[in-house]
C-alpha cells in the first residue's frame, strides 16, 4: 500500500488547497479515582413463598359469664398483666341480695336438718324400746334424708351465688399484654360479648392458609424465612403445624409457623411472607443475584448501581430489583454474577468517570 | 466549401447583437434557478413500499403463516408492479413487506394495494385483527434530530418539554412529522398486593370494574327552566390520586374496602420501556465540562416532499433559540445530533466548488494551448452551458443532490470539448490568415462543425443507455446520463452560437496584435515534426508497425490479468466519507432491557473515549431516528428490549485525515471485543453510498424443510465466519427464548365456580402493565395514566405471580396457581418468506482488504459442496433470480451482490448498446462499414489506462469506474472521428495517404490533447471524493492512455486498411 500512499502524497502536495489538519489529541489527563469494588452476590436457589398473618401463639378474648354493668376497668390497652390479676369488675349488687337470700335459705335448711337429725335420734331410741312402729321410724328417716338434701342444695346454691360474685371480678387467664379494649365503664356486659383481648407477647407465630397446590410444598419442621415487610426484616422460622384437610376451612389448608426467636419489633396481626429454603420440589432452580441495599442509587423511580466498566470507567447500571433479603436486595435484571459493583469511591461517581481499584 | 448546418447557425449568431444579450439572460436564469432547486443529499427515489401488520391472537407461527401470511402474499403478489413480497410470521401476528418495482408511481401503487386487500378481506379467518397498512417513503427519513439532555432534570420533565417543543416545531411550514423518542411519562401506579387481595376476597378484574364504573362523565340531556335551556352534565372523572385512594372496591363483613387498603397507590414514572442517553466524545471540547452520560429525549424531524432540507434546518435552528427564551429551561440542553440540511448544503457546496474548480482548471489548460483569449472564450461559454443545464434541472423537477451535481462535474471535461474544438479551429484558421476573419471563422466552423455534431451525439449515445439501469440503482444512475446528455446538447448549442461570437471578438484581436507573423503552414510546426518523427517509422516499416501493435495488445492483455490476481478489486460502490455511523446491538432474544442497557453503556464508554467522536446517542429498547438505510432495513421496527443502537457523530470530514469507513472499521474490533463478553452481536452500520440493502452479503436459504434450512443456514454461517474479511455475521433465526405456557385446568376451575376467562383476564391485567384509565387534566399534553400492576418482586417468579387470587361465584378466593400448570417451552421461531417461499436469511458485512462481496461469494461454491446434506438432497447456488422449485435446497446470494450483479449486467448491456449505436452513427456519417471499426479500436485502448490507473491508485473498480469507461468510449471515438475525418478531407484535396495521416495527426494533436487534458483536469477535482474516485481514475487513466494510443494506433490501422484498398 506504500505505493498508493506515495502517489496520494504527491497528489496532495500538488493540491495546495488542502489545509493541514493536525488536530491535537486530547489526552485524558483526569486522574483515575480509586474505588472499592465487590463481586455481586449470587446463589442458586429454589424458592417457594406463601403468606400469612402474624398472631400471638396464646391469645384470648376476655368475656364475662355474668351479665351486668361494668363497674370499673383496671387496665388499659398495652398494659402488661400477670396471671390472675383482676382486670375489671362487673357491678354485682343483684348478686349480693341473691347471696343473702341463699345464705338465709342455707341457714333455714340447716335448722330443719338439725331438727330432723334430732327427731331421728329420738325415734331411734324409741324404736329400741319398741315404743314406735317400723313405719313411724321409716317416715322419720325419710324426713331426715330430704332435709339433708335440702340443706345440701341450699349450701350449693349459696356457693353458686358466691362463685357468681367472683365472676364479676374478671382476671387475666395468663401473663400477657392487653391488646384491645372493647368496652367502656358503665356499659352493659353480656355473656359472650368480648370485653378485652389479651395476647401473650412473648410467643408469636404465623398463621397461613394455603391452597392445595401450595400445601404440597411445605411439611412440618421445615425451615423457612419469614419476611415482615412492615418491619423490613427477615427472620428465621420453622413450620409447626400443617393441617391435613381443607374441608372445614374454606378449601384452605391451615399452616402454622413459629419464629425461632420471637423478635421484639414484630407485632401480632402483621403481614408476613414466608420463603421456604432450598431443596423443595417443584420450582425451577434459578440464580439469585443480590447486592447490598446501601449501594443502590435511586433516581426518579429508577434504581441503579455503579459498576466497574470494561473500559475502567464507572457506569451507572439501571437495574430491576425484587425482594429484600436482610440488608441485601435481590436484582431481577441488569446485573450478572460476573459484574463488579462499586461500594465506595473517593469522589462523586458519574458515568464514564475514570476509575481504578 | 458549402456551409453546413453548423456554419449556417454560426453565421446567424456571429452577426447578431442578440447573442451577447442571450448569453446574459441564460446566465441570470441559470444562477437564479440554482437557488430555486431544492437541495438535498440523497436523490429522491420512488420505491413504493408498504408494511402490512396483521394480528392473529393466540396463533402459532405456523398457523399464522398458513392462515394469514400465505393468503395475503397471494393477494399482494397478484398486483402488477409488485416486485418482492417478504413476510414474517411470528406467534400471534404477521408482517408483510410489499415492495414495488423501483420507479412505479407511488400513489397508484398504494391505491392498487389497498384496493386488492380490501377486496379480499372476506377471506381472512375469524379472529384476525384489521390490517394495518403503513406506507414508507424516503420522506419519512428525518432530516434533523434534536436531542434534549440534562444533568439535573429527570426524564419525565424532559419528556414534557420535548413534547411542547415537538408541538411547536410541527407548526413550522413544510415539517411533516416530528417524533419523540425516549423519556418516561408520569403515571399513577396501583400496585396490588396479592396477599391482601386474598384476605379481602377481591380480584383485580373487580378493581378494574370499580375503577371504570366510577370514572365517567356524560352529557345527560337538558332541562328547561324559566325560558332557559340548561344542559346537564353528570359525573366526574378521577382528577387526583386521592380520588383513587378513597375508591371503595368491595365489602367484607359489612365494612367497606378502600383501594388503598389492598394496593399501594403512588405517583411514579412509568416503568422504563427504553433508555435514551447522550454523551460527548473526546473530540468535543464540551466533554471536560460534561463528562458523564445523560438521560435524553430525541426529537426526529421529517420534512414534506419537495421541501428544501437546508432551509428548513436553518429555520428550525433559528426557532430553537426563540424556544429557549420561551420554555426550554437553562438546565435542559438541546443538541442538534443530525442535520441533513447542513450535510446536504455542504455536499452541494462542495460539489459546486468542485465544478467551479473544474471549469477554472480547464480554462487554464485551454489558455496554455491557445493563449488567454482562447481560454476566455471557453471560460465564458462553459458557465452558460451549466446555467442552462441547471435551468433544465429545475424544469425537470430534479433536486440538487449529490447525483445530479455529480453529473455536472462528470461532464465538465466533455462539454468544454465542443467549445474547444470550435475555438481551436477558429484560432488555427485565424493564424493561417488565408481568409478574412469572418470568412475564416465560418470556414473553421464548417470544417469541424459537422463532425462536432456527430461527436456530440456519439458522446450522448454513450452515456444515455445508462439511464436504463434497473433496480434500486436506477434512480441513483439515471440523473447522470440524463443530466450529461442535456448538458452535451446545450454545450453543442453554445459551441455553435456563443463560442463563434466570442471567438470572433477575442481571437481576432490576438491575430491583429501579432500581424507581423507570417502565415504558418502545418508542416513547419513543432508538433508536426515531433509527430512525424514518431509516426513515420511505423508507417514505413512493416515489422516495426506490427511490433508496435503487438506490444500494445500485450499491455492490454496484461492489464486484464490484474482483475484476476485481485490487484484491482471490483466493488459496486465504495463508502463515502460521512460524519456519522451507527452501532447496532442485538442481544439474544429474551434479554432484559436492563441487560441490553448494560452492554450498550459499555460500548458507549468505548465510543466516547475515541478521539474522533464528537457525541453519541444511545437508544436501548427503541429504534433511533431512521436513516434511509434503516428505512429499507426496517430498523424502525427494532423496538424490542433486547435491541439497541448507538448513533455516533464523528468530527467533520474536513477536520480529519481518516475516511469515515476506516474509522468505522477501526471501531469494530474494540466494540466487538466488549460485545463478545456479553454474548451480544454488533454491527457497524455506515451510510451506504448507493441504494441500501439488507446487508452486504445475504444468503437466502430455500428448501423443502424449514428445520433443515436452518441447519444449512447455520453451516453457511460457520463457513462465512471462516472466510477472511467477512464480519458481522448474523442470521434471522431467533435464539431459543423461554416461554411459559400456562395451562388452565378448566374442569377443576369450573367445579369451583371459576371460568377460564377470569383467570386469563386477571393475569393479563396485572402482567401487561397497560394503562387502564387516565387522570382528568385539561391542560396537559401528556395526561397522567393510571396503571394497575404487581410489584416487580411479585412478578419476578411465576409461582409468585400465580398467588394472585381469583374469586369464585361463591365468593371464595383461590390463588390462580390452583388451576394452572406451568409448561416451560421455547418460543416457536418466526417463519420468514420471500416471494411465497420459505427462506432463512444469513447476513454478513465485508471489511478488510477485499471489501467486495464478490470475492467472498465466488469462493463459496466449493465450500457449499462440502456441507453434509441429507441423502438425495444437494445444494444449488443461485446468483440472480429466485429458485423455481423448493424441493431441493438452494442458496441464493442477495444483498449488495444482487445489486452489483444487476448494475454491472445493465451497464454491460448499456455498453454493448453504446457500441452498436456509435457504430451505426459512424456508419451513417462515413458511409463505410470498415471505418467505424478502426475508430472504435480506441475503446479497448482506453481500458489499458483505466485498469492500470486503478491498480496504481489502489482503488476499487466500481460502478462509477464503469460509467467512466462507457463515457470514455464516446470521447475516444469522437477523437478518432475528428482525426479520420480530417484525413479524409485531406485525401479529397488530393494529398497522398501517408502525408494526409501525418498532417491529420499533427493538426488534430492539439485539440485531442486539449480535450484529453480537460477531461483529466476536470476529473482531477473529484479524484479525492471516495465515491467518484473510480470515475475520475477511469476518465484520467483512460483518456491519457487512449489519447496517446489513438494518435498513434488509429492512423496506423487506418493506414493498413486504406493501403490495401488503395
Amino acid at each position: 500500500m506504500t505505493r498508493h500512499k506515495f502517489i496520494y502524497g504527491i497528489l496532495t502536495l500538488a493540491l495546495l488547497s488542502c489545509g493541514s489538519s493536525d488536530k491535537k489529541d486530547k489526552s485524558s489527563d483526569n486522574q483515575a479515582v480509586k474505588v472499592e469494588t465487590m463481586k455481586v452476590n449470587s446463589s442458586t436457589q429454589n424458592r417457594f413463598s406463601f403468606s400469612g398473618t402474624i398472631s400471638a401463639k396464646q391469645m384470648s378474648t376476655i368475656k364475662t359469664r355474668h351479665a351486668g354493668y361494668v363497674k370499673n376497668i383496671l387496665v388499659n390497652v398495652g398494659d402488661k398483666v400477670k396471671k390472675n390479676q383482676i382486670l375489671l369488675n362487673i357491678d354485682n349488687a343483684d348478686l349480693q341480695t341473691k347471696l343473702q337470700q341463699a345464705k338465709a335459705g342455707k341457714e333455714q335448711a340447716q335448722k330443719q336438718f338439725e331438727i330432723a337429725q334430732k327427731d331421728l335420734k329420738r325415734y331411734e331410741r324409741l324404736k329400741e324400746s319398741n315404743s314406735i312402729s317400723d313405719k313411724e321410724l321409716e317416715q322419720i328417716q325419710l324426713q331426715y334424708q330430704s332435709s339433708l338434701s335440702a340443706f345440701e342444695q341450699a349450701k350449693q346454691s349459696y356457693n353458686q351465688v358466691a362463685a357468681m360474685m367472683d365472676y364479676t371480678n374478671i382476671k387475666a387467664p395468663f401473663t400477657g399484654t392487653i391488646s384491645n379494649k372493647m368496652i367502656q365503664e358503665g356499659d352493659m356486659a353480656m355473656p359472650g360479648m368480648p370485653l378485652l383481648s389479651l395476647t401473650s407477647s412473648s410467643q408469636l407465630e404465623v398463621k397461613s392458609n394455603l391452597s392445595e397446590t401450595q400445601i404440597t410444598k411445605v411439611k412440618p419442621r421445615q425451615k423457612v424465612s419469614i419476611q415482615v415487610p412492615s418491619v423490613g426484616k427477615t427472620f428465621k422460622g420453622i413450620i409447626t403445624e400443617v393441617s391435613s384437610s381443607s374441608e372445614t376451612n374454606g378449601n384452605r389448608y391451615f399452616v402454622k409457623t413459629a419464629f425461632k426467636n420471637t423478635p421484639k419489633e414484630v407485632l401480632s396481626g402483621m403481614f408476613a411472607k414466608l420463603y421456604t429454603d432450598s431443596r423443595t420440589q417443584g420450582d425451577s432452580k434459578e440464580v439469585l443475584v443480590s447486592i447490598p441495599q446501601s449501594v443502590l442509587v435511586r433516581q426518579n423511580g429508577l434504581e441503579g448501581v455503579y459498576v466497574y466498566g470494561k473500559s475502567n470507567t464507572a457506569l451507572l447500571r439501571w437495574i430491576k430489583t425484587g425482594r429484600q433479603i436482610g440488608d441485601q436486595i435481590e436484582v431481577l435484571s441488569g446485573l450478572t454474577p460476573q459484574d463488579k459493583i462499586i461500594i465506595s469511591a473517593e469522589s462523586r461517581l458519574y458515568n464514564g468517570l475514570n476509575i481504578t481499584e | 466549401m458549402k456551409n453546413g448546418i453548423a456554419g449556417n447557425i454560426a453565421k446567424v449568431f456571429l452577426d447578431s447583437k442578440l447573442t451577447i444579450l442571450l448569453m446574459i439572460v441564460f446566465m441570470v436564469i441559470g444562477v437564479y434557478s440554482s437557488f430555486l432547486i431544492p437541495r438535498e443529499e440523497e436523490p429522491q427515489i420512488d420505491v413504493p413500499m408498504a408494511d402490512i401488520f396483521v394480528g392473529y391472537p393466540g396463533a402459532s407461527p405456523t398457523e399464522v403463516e398458513s392462515r394469514v401470511a400465505k393468503p395475503l402474499e397471494k393477494i399482494v403478489s397478484n398486483i402488477t408492479g409488485v416486485e418482492y413480497v417478504y413476510s414474517t410470521s411470528m406467534s400471534g401476528q404477521a408482517m408483510l413487506i410489499v415492495q414495488f418495482v423501483v420507479g412505479e408511481d407511488i400513489e397508484r401503487s398504494y391505491v392498487k394495494l389497498y384496493d386488492e386487500l380490501m377486496k379480499n378481506m372476506n377471506h381472512m379467518p375469524e379472529g384476525v385483527t384489521p390490517l394495518l397498512v403503513k406506507t414508507r417513503s424516503i420522506n419519512d427519513v428525518p432530516i434533523m434530530n434534536l436531542t434534549l439532555w440534562s444533568e439535573e432534570v429527570d426524564d419525565t420533565q424532559m419528556k414534557k418539554v420535548a413534547l411542547t417543543l415537538k408541538d411547536r416545531i410541527e407548526q413550522i411550514e413544510d415539517i411533516s412529522v416530528v417524533e419523540d423518542i425516549g423519556g418516561r411519562r408520569e403515571q399513577i401506579d396501583i400496585i396490588v398486593n396479592p396477599e391482601k387481595l386474598n384476605t379481602f376476597k377481591l380480584n383485580v378484574t373487580q378493581i378494574q370494574q370499580m375503577l371504570r364504573a366510577n370514572n365517567m362523565r356524560l352529557s345527560t340531556g337538558e332541562m328547561i327552566q324559566s325560558n332557559e335551556s340548561i344542559s346537564l352534565k353528570t359525573g366526574q372523572f378521577f382528577s387526583s390520586i386521592e380520588d383513587l385512594k378513597q375508591l371503595i372496591v368491595g365489602q367484607m363483613d359489612q365494612k367497606p374496602i378502600y383501594l388503598d387498603q389492598v394496593a399501594k397507590i403512588e405517583y411514579a414514572a412509568s416503568s422504563p420501556q427504553n433508555f435514551v442517553s447522550f454523551g460527548y466524545g473526546l473530540a468535543s471540547t464540551k466533554q471536560t465540562e460534561y463528562p458523564s452520560e445523560y438521560p435524553a429525549v430525541s426529537l426526529s424531524i421529517a420534512k414534506r416532499k419537495g421541501a428544501d432540507a437546508m432551509q428548513l434546518a436553518n429555520v428550525v435552528i433559528a426557532n430553537i433559540d426563540q424556544y429557549q427564551k420561551e420554555f426550554i429551561p437553562d438546565n435542559i440542553k438541546v443538541e442538534v445530533t443530525r442535520n441533513y440540511g447542513e450535510t446536504a448544503s455542504q455536499k452541494v457546496s462542495e460539489l459546486l466548488l468542485h465544478l467551479i474548480g473544474a471549469i477554472i482548471a480547464v480554462t487554464i489548460i485551454v489558455m496554455l494551448a491557445m493563449g488567454w483569449r482562447g481560454g476566455l472564450v471557453v471560460f465564458l461559454s462553459v458557465p452558460v452551458t451549466f446555467a442552462l443545464t441547471l435551468l433544465s434541472y429545475y424544469l425537470l423537477d430534479y433536486t440538487l443532490n449529490r447525483i445530479t451535481l455529480f453529473a455536472l462535474i462528470f461532464v465538465t471535461g466533455i462539454v468544454v470539448d465542443d467549445s474547444i474544438i470550435i475555438a481551436e479551429n477558429m484560432h488555427r484558421h485565424f493564424k493561417m490568415k488565408q481568409l478574412p476573419f469572418k470568412k475564416a471563422a465560418i470556414y473553421a466552423i464548417n470544417e469541424v462543425g459537422n463532425p462536432t455534431i456527430l461527436a456530440t451525439f456519439t458522446v450522448i449515445a454513450s452515456v444515455l443507455p445508462m439511464a436504463f439501469v434497473s433496480g434500486l440503482m436506477g434512480p441513483y444512475m439515471s440523473p447522470m446520463p440524463i443530466g450529461a446528455s442535456i448538458a452535451m446538447i446545450l454545450s453543442l448549442f453554445v459551441a455553435l452560437t456563443i463560442v463563434p461570437y466570442l471567438g470572433f471578438i477575442f481571437l481576432k484581436k490576438t491575430e491583429k496584435a501579432s500581424k507581423e507573423e507570417k502565415p504558418k503552414d502545418i508542416t513547419d510546426s513543432k508538433i508536426y515534426k515531433f509527430y512525424k518523427k514518431l509516426q513515420q517509422p511505423l508507417l514505413e516499416n512493416k515489422a516495426k508497425r506490427w511490433g508496435f501493435l503487438g506490444i500494445i495488445f500485450l499491455i492490454l492483455f496484461a492489464s486484464f490479468i490484474l482483475f484476476f490476481t485481485n490487484s484491482v478489486i471490483v466493488k459496486m460502490l465504495p463508502f463515502d466519507n460521512k460524519n456519522e455511523f451507527q452501532i447496532v446491538i442485538d442481544l439474544p432474544e429474551g434479554s432484559t432491557l436492563e441487560q441490553t442497557n448494560a452492554v450498550t453503556q459499555e460500548i458507549a464508554q468505548y465510543v466516547r473515549q475515541r478521539p474522533e467522536v464528537i457525541n453519541y446517542q444511545s437508544y436501548v429498547g427503541t429504534a433511533s431516528p431512521i436513516t434511509f438505510n434503516g428505512l429499507v432495513r426496517h430498523y424502525d421496527l427494532r423496538q424490542n428490549q433486547y435491541l439497541a443502537d448507538i448513533q455516533v457523530n464523528i468530527t467533520n470530514k474536513h477536520d480529519r485525515s481518516a475516511q469515515s469507513h476506516d474509522i468505522a472499521k477501526d471501531f469494530r474490533a474494540g466494540v466487538k471485543a466488549i460485545a463478545d463478553q456479553f454474548g451480544a452481536e454488533i454491527k457497524i452500520v455506515e451510510v451506504p453510498p448507493g441504494p441500501p440493502v439488507l446487508s452486504t452479503i445475504v444468503a437466502e436459504v430455500y428448501g423443502p424443510d424449514y428445520q433443515k434450512q436452518i441447519q444449512l443456514a447455520d453451516s453457511i454461517k460457520t463457513i462465512l465466519g471462516k472466510t477472511t474479511d467477512v464480519v458481522d455475521i448474523d442470521w434471522h433465526v431467533e435464539a431459543p427464548q423461554q416461554e411459559y405456557d400456562l395451562i388452565i385446568d378448566k374442569e377443576k376451575a369450573q367445579l369451583k365456580g371459576i371460568q377460564s376467562v377470569q383467570v386469563i383476564q386477571n393475569l393479563n391485567l396485572v402482567m401487561q402493565d397497560k394503562p387502564i384509565a387516565q387522570l382528568y387534566e385539561e391542560q396537559s399534553n401528556l395526561p397522567t395514566r393510571i396503571s394497575l400492576k404487581l410489584s416487580d418482586a411479585d412478578k419476578s417468579n411465576i409461582s409468585q405471580a400465580l398467588n394472585l387470587p381469583v374469586i369464585s361465584q361463591q365468593g371464595l378466593a383461590y390463588p390462580l396457581s390452583d388451576f394452572i400448570t406451568v409448561d416451560q417451552k421455547t418460543i416457536d421461531k418466526s417463519i420468514y418468506r420471500k416471494n411465497q417461499r420459505r427462506v432463512v436469511y444469513v447476513t454478513a458485512e465485508m471489511a478488510g482488504k477485499l471489501e467486495s462481496p464478490v470475492y467472498a461469494i465466488l469462493g463459496m461454491e466449493d465450500k457449499l459442496k462440502a456441507i453434509d446434506m441429507p441423502k438425495g438432497y444437494k445444494i444449488n447456488e443461485s446468483y440472480i433470480g429466485l429458485p423455481k422449485h423448493t424441493d431441493d435446497f438452494t442458496v441464493k446470494w442477495d444483498g449488495e451482490w444482487q445489486i452489483t450483479l444487476e448494475v454491472f449486467r445493465d451497464l454491460g448491456l448499456a455498453f454493448l448498446g453504446v457500441i452498436i449505436i456509435i457504430y451505426m452513427l459512424i456508419v451513417g456519417w462515413f458511409q463505410s462499414f470498415r471505418a467505424p471499426i478502426v475508430m472504435m479500436i480506441a475503446i479497448p485502448l482506453s481500458l489499458v489506462g483505466i485498469i492500470l490507473g486503478h491498480w496504481i491508485m489502489g482503488a476499487f473498480f466500481t460502478a462509477t469506474s464503469f460509467i467512466g469507461m462507457i463515457a470514455l468510449a464516446g470521447i475516444m471515438v469522437r477523437n478518432s472521428v475528428l482525426l479520420i475525418d480530417f484525413v479524409n478531407l485531406k485525401l479529397k484535396e488530393g494529398m497522398p495517404l501517408k502525408e494526409a495521416i501525418l498532417q491529420a495527426g499533427a493538426v488534430r494533436t492539439t485539440p485531442i490533447l486539449l480535450t484529453a487534458g480537460t477531461v483529466v483536469i476536470g476529473a482531477f477535482v473529484i479524484l479525492f471524493d471516495p465515491i467518484f474516485q473510480g470515475l475520475a481514475i477511469s476518465l484520467m487513466g483512460g483518456s491519457i492512455a487512449s489519447t496517446v494510443l489513438t494518435l498513434l494506433v488509429i492512423p496506423l490501422i487506418y493506414y493498413i486498411i486504406e493501403k490495401k484498398k488503395g
